[in-house]
């Protein structure tokens, strides 16, 4: 549902338009991507951005939910492939998010943290 | 530099979390609590007994986790949510076979008077390449 909803947008948007990401993201929010912290939106975005030409199999990734420590917050847990470039091999991923709800039907990412699998 | 509460948190657990696990499974109970939820390749179980139940069922006697990154990040309700990535060597293998990779997340939740932290979400896949 909302999670799902959420993992589609995110991962066509970021293949596709990474600036708009943004909009995704609060001041309090924060992205550790491969070990290395980025925090509010503009970094956030900016890292995303600096990824270059990646493209995610949004139709085979597995995506797991569980409501969190609040009735706003949701824990989601995302496992796939991806390519970065044109020409390369597909890589496997794994991305854990825990969004909050500010309203009803509005969600921001407070915490991002993605990792290749070797 | 020191670190950050949270990530000694985080650090202390995970490793408290797969000592336990590798020599004594059924001593994690404590860590979990009625609302706790636990996610296993896509099987949803809830609660403490239930979860216990299916830690200690699960279809292998000895298991090994090598843990390969650690990532925590403060989150609501003054949690901390952890990832982790790492290698499961499970008994009987062959040497020379490929570890299964997993990830794994953790939300911790403190418990009252500063004791400590239970396991208020945890979600665990095997990855497949």
């Amino acid at each position: 549902e909302v999670a799902k909803a959420f993992i589609n947008h995110f991962y066509s948007t970021l293949d596709s338009n990474p600036s708009a990401l943004a909009g995704l993201y609060q001041p309090t929010s924060v992205l550790t991507f491969e070990g290395t912290k980025f925090e509010g939106p503009e970094a956030i975005m900016k890292k995303y951005c600096d990824l270059g030409e990646v493209a995610h199999n949004v139709p085979m990734l597995t995506t797991e939910v569980q409501m969190s420590v609040n009735a706003q917050s949701m824990l989601i847990f995302v496992t796939g492939q991806l390519k970065i470039g044109a020409t390369g091999n597909p890589l496997l991923f794994s991305q854990v998010f825990q969004l909050v709800s500010t309203g009803p039907g509005a969600y921001y990412v407070h915490n991002d943290m993605f990792r290749l699998l070797y | 530099m020191a670190e950050p509460p949270f990530e000694q948190v985080g650090k202390a657990f995970v490793q408290h979390y797969y000592n336990t696990f590798d020599t004594n499974r059924a001593a994690l109970a404590s860590l979990y609590q009625d609302q706790s939820m636990f996610s296993w390749e896509g099987e949803k179980i809830q609660g403490q007994a239930q979860i216990i139940q299916k830690l200690t069922s699960l279809p292998f006697q000895q298991v090994a986790h090598q843990v390969t990154s650690i990532d925590c990040h403060p989150t609501a309700g003054d949690g901390v949510l952890v990832f982790v990535c790492g290698n499961l060597k499970v008994e009987g293998e062959a040497a020379d076979r490929p570890p299964l990779k997993y990830s794994q997340s953790f939300v911790l939740s403190p418990l009252p008077g500063g004791a400590g932290y239970w396991v208020l979400n945890d979600i665990f896949r095997l990855n497949y390449g």
